[in-house]
C-alpha cells in the first residue's frame, strides 16, 4: 500500500493534517501506527480505507487509488475502527450476510477466534456489551483474511483477557502477503506483537522502522517525541 | 471482477440490508396500515352517513370514492417522501457510515440496492395495503348499503391536466416521483438529518418559487407542459446526483 | 464545494430562471393575430346539407363561435357572410362546408400560437394589454329563404355542426327537433314542437315562445345542460327528460313535467316564483 503525496485538511480548520505525506507499506508487517493526540492517526486509516477524500495526493493498493472504493479493492481492506455498529440481527445471519463479500472468508477461522475470545454463534448482536461486540467484529475482521486489516484502538473496550485474546490472534492472523495497521494509544497492550513501528505526528514521519522484540514502546514514544509541539486544533 | 455491477453481488447487498432493516420495514408498514385504516374509517363514517341523499334508497354513486382517492394519495406522496429520506438511515451516525462505505460493492449497487429497498419496496407496500383495505371496504359495506355503487378505487391525480389520458397518467406520474427524489437526493446531502433538512429545504426552496409564480398572472397550459417536462428531468437528474453524491460521501460531512 | 452541491445549486437556478426564459419566448416571439372583422361572402344557389368542421375549443368558448341561420326570403340562394381569417366556406356535392382556413392548419401543424381578435386598426396589436386576452367572437351569418331553412332543420342529417353555437333567428316553426351535441340559441322563434337534445350545452331563448318542449338533459364530467330563458321567454309546455340537475326560471313555463331516465336523485331548481305553484 503506498501513500503518495498527501494532503488532508478538515473543513473549517486552519491547520492541514498532513501536507505532502508519503509512506510505504510492506506485507508481512504488523505496524503500530502512534503518535501524539491529534497527530491525525485515524486520519490516516480512513485515509486509507476510502473514507476520505485527500485534497491531494492518494493511497493506492497494488496501484489503484483506495478513494475510488471499488468493490475490488475493498474486498481486500478490513477497517476494525473505535467505534463500530453492529445490526440487531443474529451473529449467524451477520456472517452470513457479510462473509459472502469477502472471498477469502474462513468459517473455521470464525469459529477458532470466537473460541479464543470465549464466544459462540447463536448470540444476538443487539443483546451484546461493548466488550463482546468487539471480540465478534474483530473475529469477523480477522476471518476476512483481508490484505491490510486496520484496526483504532483495538484493544478499547477489551477485558484483560480479552487484550491477551487480541494480542495472540493478530500474531496468528498476519500472513506473508498481509498488512496489519494498529493504531492505539494503549501500547503497552500491543508491544509484544508489533514488528514495525510508525510514529507520526501530522505529516512528518519521527519513526519508521523495525521494532526491536522487548522495546519499551512507552519509553520508546517519550523519547520520540521530546521536544515536539502540542496540537490544539 | 465487474466492479460497477455484478448481479450476484447486488442480490447479495439487497439480501443483506433486508435482513438488517426488515423489522423497521414491517413495523413501518404496520403504521401505514394503521394509518390508512383511520383515514378510510373516517372517511367511511362521515361519507356514509347519508349515502342516499333524500332519503329514497335508489342506487347512488359512492359518496367516499373522491375523499378516498384524494386522502389516500395526498398519503402515499408524504409517506413515500418520509420512506425515501430514510435511505441511508444505517449510513447516518459515524460508526454505521463506516460500515456502509467499506462495504465490498460498488456504489452503483449500494445505491440501487437502497432504491429498490426503501422506495420500490415502500411503493409496492403501500399499494398492498391500499389495494387490501379497499377490497375490504367494499366486501363490508356492499352488504349494508346494497344500492351505493361501491368499488375499489385508485391514486388519483391530484391535479388534473387537459390531457389525452396516457398523457395524463405519465404527467401524474412524474408528479409524484419528483417529490420522492427531491427527498431521495436529500437524504444524502443531508446524512444525519435527512427528513428535516430535505423538508426544510423544499420549504424555503418552494416558497420562492411560489414568490416567483406570482409573477405570472395565469399558467398557461406551456407553462405546465414545461414544468411537467422540466419536472421529469430533475427527477432523474435527482436520482442520478443522489448516486453521485454517494459516491463522494466520506465518513465527516462538508458540502 | 463537491462537484454534486455545484450541479444542485445550477439546476435550482436554471429552474427558477425557466418561467422567466419561457415568459420571454413568448413575448419575444412573433404574434399571429387573425381579425374576425375581414369578412367574406360566398353564394350559393342552393345547399342540401350544411356543415361546419371549424373546432376553436382552445381559443373561444361555445358562445364565442356561431353559425347563425337567417331566413331572408330576398336572397336568391344562400349568402354566407363569413370571417376570412378564421373560416373558409365551399360547396362540394351540395354540402356547404365550413372548415379553418389553411393558414390556421399550416399555424398548428407547427405549433405556431395565434389569437382571435377584432383588431382595432388605432391600437398596436403587440401593446401588452392588448386583445389576445379578450378574443372576439367567430360568427358564421347564413342567410337563406325560409323554406330552405325550414328544410334544412327538418333532416336531421341536413345539419351538422362540430363546435359552438347554432343560432336560430326569426323562424317559425311548426317542429323542431335538434339531436346535437351543440350549443342552441333561439331568437324570436315561434315554435309549436320541439324536441332539442344537446347534451351538456347551453339553450339560450330570447322572445321565443315554444308551445310544447321537450327537453333532454345531461351531465359529462361536471358539466349539464342548462337553459338561459331571457326576456320574452314563454314555453306552454314544459317535459324535462332529465338525467342531470337543471334550474329554471319558473315564470318562463306554463307547465313542467319531470321524467326521469336514470336511476341518480336528481335536482330540479325552480327559481323566480312569483305566484302561487303547485308543486308535485
Amino acid at each position: 500500500m503506498e501513500i503518495k503525496n498527501l494532503s488532508f485538511c478538515y473543513p473549517r480548520h486552519k491547520h492541514p493534517v498532513f501536507s505532502n505525506f508519503s509512506l510505504q507499506l510492506t506485507p508481512g508487517r504488523i505496524y503500530g501506527l502512534l503518535g501524539p493526540n491529534g497527530a491525525g492517526k485515524s486520519t490516516l486509516l480512513y485515509i486509507m480505507s476510502g473514507l476520505l477524500t485527500p485534497d491531494k495526493g492518494q493511497v493506492s493498493l497494488n496501484g489503484t487509488n483506495v478513494r475510488k472504493r471499488r468493490p475490488s479493492t475493498m474486498r481486500e481492506i478490513f477497517l476494525v475502527p473505535d467505534e463500530f455498529e453492529l445490526p440487531k440481527v443474529t451473529l449467524q445471519q451477520y456472517i452470513k450476510t457479510n462473509s459472502v463479500f469477502y472471498p477469502r472468508f474462513s468459517q473455521d477461522d470464525m469459529n477458532t477466534y470466537l473460541q479464543t475470545f470465549g464466544m459462540t454463534t447463536d448470540v444476538q448482536l443487539g443483546d451484546l456489551s461493548l466488550g463482546q461486540r468487539k471480540k465478534i467484529f474483530m473475529s469477523f475482521a480477522m476471518a476476512t483474511h483481508t490484505k491490510i486489516l486496520l484496526m483504532d484502538e483495538p484493544t478499547n473496550g477489551l477485558d484483560i483477557p480479552g487484550k491477551r485474546q487480541f494480542r495472540t490472534f493478530v500474531t496468528q492472523g498476519i500472513g506473508e502477503d498481509s498488512i496489519f495497521v494498529i493504531s492505539t494509544h494503549q501500547v503497552k497492550d500491543i508491544e509484544s506483537v508489533l514488528n514495525h513501528v510508525l510514529l507520526i505526528d501530522r505529516s512528518e514521519v519521527i519513526r519508521n522502522e523495525e521494532l526491536k522484540a522487548e522495546t519499551d514502546l512507552e519509553a520508546y514514544f517519550e523519547e520520540a517525541m521530546q521536544g515536539k509541539e502540542v496540537h490544539h486544533d | 471482477m465487474i466492479d460497477f455491477f455484478d448481479c450476484k453481488r447486488f442480490m447479495r447487498y439487497l439480501g443483506k440490508l433486508w435482513t438488517e432493516q426488515r423489522r423497521t420495514m414491517f413495523l413501518s408498514a404496520a403504521i401505514l396500515l394503521g394509518i390508512m385504516f383511520i383515514i378510510e374509517v373516517w372517511i367511511c363514517l362521515t361519507a356514509y352517513n347519508d349515502p342516499y341523499g333524500y332519503g329514497d334508497c335508489v342506487r347512488t354513486a359512492d359518496p367516499a370514492r373522491t375523499s378516498i382517492s384524494f386522502s389516500c394519495s395526498l398519503l402515499f406522496v408524504a409517506s413515500s417522501c418520509i420512506a425515501a429520506s430514510r435511505l441511508f438511515t444505517d449510513g447516518q451516525q459515524k460508526a454505521g457510515r463506516i460500515q456502509v462505505l467499506t462495504m465490498p460493492v460498488s456504489m452503483f449497487e449500494n445505491w440501487l440496492a437502497r432504491i429498490v429497498l426503501f422506495v420500490g419496496g415502500y411503493v409496492l407496500v403501500f399499494h398492498i395495503v391500499f389495494y387490501a383495505l379497499e377490497v375490504c371496504r367494499v366486501v363490508l359495506l356492499t352488504s349494508i348499503y346494497p344500492n351505493v355503487d361501491l368499488a375499489v378505487q385508485s391514486l388519483s391525480s391530484i391535479t388534473s391536466f387537459q390531457h389525452a389520458p396516457l398523457m395524463n397518467a405519465l404527467y401524474t406520474l412524474v408528479w409524484y416521483i419528483y417529490p420522492i427524489s427531491l427527498f431521495v437526493l436529500g437524504s444524502m446531502v443531508f446524512p444525519r438529518k435527512p427528513l428535516l433538512g430535505t423538508t426544510i429545504s423544499v420549504f424555503i426552496l418552494g416558497l420562492i418559487a411560489v414568490f416567483i409564480l406570482a409573477f405570472f398572472s395565469s399558467f398557461s397550459e406551456i407553462l405546465i407542459d414545461t414544468l411537467t417536462l422540466w419536472a421529469a428531468f430533475l427527477s432523474m437528474a435527482n436520482l442520478w446526483l443522489s448516486y453521485r453524491r454517494m459516491c463522494e460521501l466520506e465518513v465527516i460531512d462538508r458540502m | 464545494m463537491k462537484t454534486t452541491t455545484k450541479i444542485i445549486i445550477g439546476l435550482i437556478t436554471v429552474s427558477y430562471l425557466l418561467p422567466f426564459i419561457g415568459f420571454e419566448i413568448e413575448r419575444t416571439t412573433e404574434k399571429v393575430f387573425l381579425d374576425t372583422s375581414v369578412r367574406a361572402a360566398f353564394k350559393a344557389k342552393e345547399a342540401k346539407a350544411i356543415a361546419s368542421y371549424a373546432v376553436y375549443s382552445d381559443q373561444l368558448n361555445t358562445d364565442q363561435y356561431r353559425v347563425m341561420l337567417i331566413p331572408d326570403d330576398k336572397v336568391g340562394g344562400i349568402v354566407v357572410d363569413y370571417p376570412a381569417e378564421l373560416v373558409e366556406v365551399s360547396l362540394s356535392k351540395g354540402v356547404l362546408q365550413i372548415n379553418k382556413t389553411k393558414r390556421i392548419a399550416e399555424l398548428e401543424r407547427n405549433s405556431i400560437s395565434y389569437y382571435i381578435t377584432e383588431i382595432d386598426s388605432q391600437k398596436d396589436p403587440n401593446e401588452e394589454d392588448s386583445t389576445e386576452d379578450v378574443p372576439a367572437n367567430v360568427t358564421v351569418y347564413i342567410k337563406a329563404p325560409t323554406k330552405t331553412i325550414k328544410t334544412l332543420l327538418a333532416n336531421q342529417k341536413a345539419f351538422y355542426m362540430a363546435f359552438g353555437t347554432l343560432d336560430l333567428r326569426d323562424l317559425d316553426l311548426e317542429t323542431l327537433d335538434i339531436q346535437k351535441n351543440i350549443s342552441l340559441s333561439l331568437r324570436r322563434c315561434t315554435i309549436k314542437n320541439a324536441t332539442i337534445n344537446i347534451g351538456p350545452q347551453l339553450l339560450t331563448t330570447y322572445k321565443t315562445r315554444i308551445n310544447n318542449l321537450t327537453l333532454y338533459t345531461k351531465a359529462y364530467s361536471s358539466i349539464s345542460t342548462s337553459i338561459d330563458e331571457q326576456e320574452g321567454t314563454y314555453v306552454n309546455h314544459l317535459v324535462l327528460k332529465a338525467a342531470s340537475d337543471i334550474i329554471l326560471n319558473h315564470t318562463a313555463y306554463g307547465h313542467i313535467k319531470v321524467e326521469k331516465i336514470n336511476t341518480m336523485p336528481l335536482s330540479i331548481t325552480l327559481n323566480n316564483i312569483q305566484e302561487n305553484a303547485i308543486l308535485k
